[in-house]
């Protein structure tokens, strides 16, 4: 039997390789899922954007930690590769619901033109942000979800997405330039 | 130089980790278990009893017609009694 005291001293990447020895969801796998909730949720609802998705992904996500437990090579550090994991798990659920978020762009795309005249201040109160996000690419607006949001940097972000870090600054810039073009009135 | 309208995400909150999140991931995982051993029971374990079941029909006829069978523990050849 595994003691809490064992199990808390334990590295992510030890507890990683006994939850892959585990027939069930056993302790090891626990101690993982216990270290690593708060930081999946923040990620989660982020990306997702209200509690019940982030719930819905959140929980996703470790039923696939729980499937790929046996997939972990060690290549990275354990959080990483979960919230690569989570990322991906949350975009997966975004396309799934194509639909709904065509219509959230098709509005925030309408709202943007609507307030264009409208004078700086007042629209940046009026247009929320997260509707502006909505206009991008999913992977582009996630990327700027945790650069800005959950202060990732660049390193981090190349690791969950498996992109080179240049090639994340690059993503990230553009996106950005993308989403001032798009809403010109606003500071972005 | 004021901050960027996305400099101001960070400042969002995000609301606490929902208490019946853990519970919600072991009923999900108990379901995934449950879904996987069944798709094993029905990509291994039945069509290995439906073999054993067909051979031991096949058996049961080829000793009939000819009096002979074959032990599964050897390969010893008998004559019925």
């Amino acid at each position: 039997m595994v003691s809490v005291l064992e199990l808390i001293e334990k590295t992510d990447e030890q507890l990683a390789a006994e939850a892959a020895r585990e027939v069930s969801d056993g302790p090891a796998f626990n101690a993982l899922v216990g270290r690593h909730q708060e930081r999946v949720w923040r990620v989660c609802f982020r990306i997702m954007g209200n509690e019940h998705d982030a719930s819905d992904a959140a929980q996703e996500v470790f039923v696939a930690l729980f499937q790929r437990r046996a997939a972990f090579a060690g290549k990275s550090k354990f959080g990483t590769w979960l919230y690569a994991i989570a990322v991906r798990t949350c975009l997966g659920l975004r396309r799934a619901r194509g639909r709904r978020r065509k219509y959230e762009m098709e509005s925030a795309q309408q709202k943007g033109q609507e307030h264009a005249s409208v004078t700086r201040e007042s629209a940046g109160q009026a247009l929320d942000l997260a509707q502006m996000l909505e206009t991008l690419d999913e992977e582009d607006r996630a990327m700027l979800l945790l650069k800005y949001s959950e202060e990732y940097n660049y390193e981090e972000l190349a690791d969950v997405f498996h992109l080179s870090v240049s090639a994340c600054k690059m993503r990230v810039s553009r996106a950005r330039e993308e989403l001032q073009s798009r809403f010109p009135d606003h500071d972005l | 130089m004021p901050p960027g309208l996305l400099e101001t995400l960070a400042e969002r909150g995000v609301p606490p980790v929902p208490e019946e999140l853990n519970e919600r991931v072991h009923q999900r995982l108990n379901r995934a278990l449950v879904v996987g051993q069944l798709i094993d029971l029905a990509v291994g374990g039945l069509p290995f009893v439906a073999v054993r079941f067909f051979r031991a029909i096949v058996h049961f006829i080829e000793s009939t017609f000819t009096g002979r069978f074959e032990s599964d523990r050897g390969d010893r050849t008998r004559e019925a009694p």
